[in-house]
């Protein structure tokens, strides 16, 4: 069963061009960052396109993992999520109607990628619950479907600026709360 | 439309509140990307900025714990392959090394680092005289810790050690990296020297922006193989000074 410790060993290798331990890292990891790209893309043409993207980009930016002083699974999944992101954005910003979400409750997931998630992650989600409902979802949109401000502002049906400082004292709670 | 990014703090915030959000904005991007580009250069100088925005991306991260994996097509595998190695992608396990430098790879590493805001924080203990490009090569995981900095001028790479002596019996080796190239062994390094100047071959210091320096742990002498056959101990990437 991987460990933090060897996915952060596999990200160590890929720096230095070995494709086989880059493979490995693919093997252990792409399911779980398949499944991101899926949730925030909502079709699998794009999500598989995101997760092509998303693992050339590892394996050019594996040099640099260390330097952000993420740990490895926040690394690999920060990079799927942000590409995801940014593709949703482009299809926004496109004026394209938000894909038809299609069945994707039909592959299994993997043992490995499932281990590999962090078990004590639980505190964000119960600090998330102490905000206001609408204030969690507004921090859930932003990571999860990539609002803006504005998009948010417009969903919540209250202005940009009372948006923002909505979302930033809710920001300042959820530190207090996960430093608690 | 406006952009109220200076007006950042709610009423009753706390000393370092504006910089708790701010990373916390970056990390959600709702940065502009304006900001977000200024925010990334103060990332590159401020080792407290980046473990505070490292802290919320460790914790924002939890917001996919509930989604499930789902395996993804082997085609997607495929696919990495040939446009990663169109040349050797059916024989993808043999890792047939290629001694060509992509030059044109350089910038979607450097991509990469700005999209995630991983850029290499400049060692202070260098400082350098002149321009010239600088690299900081180690992890939190090891004590291997290495600092490098290429001269232009004289066309010399220095190579610091700040952390400790390889264990008894064993050499730290050097490596370069450019792009999806091979690594290229720079020095194996010297028993018990603190500091060491190579002579880069033009055509190594040509890749040397944007490539990354790894120093690896081989047997006494280096590496029989001429390719890394130890643990990865310590990386940077090479950046401007």
């Amino acid at each position: 069963m991987a460990t933090l410790e060897d996915i952060e060993h596999l990200i160590a290798r890929t720096a230095l061009a070995d494709r086989s331990a880059f493979q490995e890292l693919y093997q252990l990891t792409s399911a779980k960052l398949f499944g991101v790209a899926l949730r925030v893309l909502g079709t699998r043409t794009e999500a598989e396109e995101a997760i092509q993207e998303t693992y050339i980009k590892i394996w050019r930016g594996a040099g640099r993992y260390n330097a952000g002083g993420y740990s490895p699974m926040t690394w690999l999944i920060t990079i799927a999520r942000n590409t995801a992101i940014d593709r949703l954005r482009a299809r926004r910003a496109g004026g394209a109607e938000l894909a038809e979400a299609e069945d994707i409750a039909s592959s299994d997931p993997t043992p490995e990628a499932a281990a590999i998630a962090g078990s004590e992650r639980a505190l964000l989600l119960g600090c998330l619950e102490e905000l206001p409902e609408d204030r969690a979802e507004a921090v859930q949109g932003a990571y999860l479907m990539g609002l803006t401000y504005q998009e948010l502002a417009d969903r919540f049906g209250v202005p940009i600026n009372t948006m923002r400082s909505w979302l930033r004292r809710s920001l300042l709670k959820l530190r207090e709360c996960l430093t608690r | 439309m406006s952009d109220d990014g200076d007006h950042i703090l709610p009423e009753g915030a706390a000393p370092g509140d504006g910089d708790r959000i701010l990373s916390a904005e970056y990390v959600l991007g709702l940065l502009s990307p304006g900001q977000a580009a200024a925010f990334e250069s103060r990332l590159a100088s401020e080792p407290a900025l980046r473990d505070i925005t490292a802290g919320w991306a460790d914790d924002f991260v939890a917001m996919t714990d509930t989604i499930p994996p789902r395996q993804a097509p082997r085609r997607v595998w495929r696919a990495i392959e040939t446009e990663l190695w169109p040349e050797t992608h059916a024989a993808s396990t043999h890792p047939a090394r290629s001694a060509r430098f992509r030059l044109g790879r350089w910038l979607g590493g450097a991509m990469v680092a700005a999209m995630l805001g991983v850029l290499v924080v400049q060692s202070n203990l260098l400082a350098p005289p002149q321009p010239g490009l600088l690299a900081e090569i180690g992890t939190a995981q090891s004590a291997a810790h290495f600092t490098a900095a290429y001269d232009p001028g004289s066309g010399e790479l220095s190579i610091e050690r700040l952390g400790p002596e390889a264990p008894s019996g064993r050499s730290y080796e050097l490596w370069l990296i450019a792009g999806d190239a091979a690594p290229v062994s720079v020095v194996v390094w010297p028993e018990a020297a603190e500091r060491q100047a190579v002579a880069l071959p033009t055509e190594l210091a040509e890749v040397l922006p944007g490539a990354v320096l790894a120093i690896s742990d081989e047997p006494f002498g280096g590496s029989p193989t001429g390719a890394p056959t130890g643990a990865v101990l310590a990386t940077g990437a090479v950046v401007q000074g």
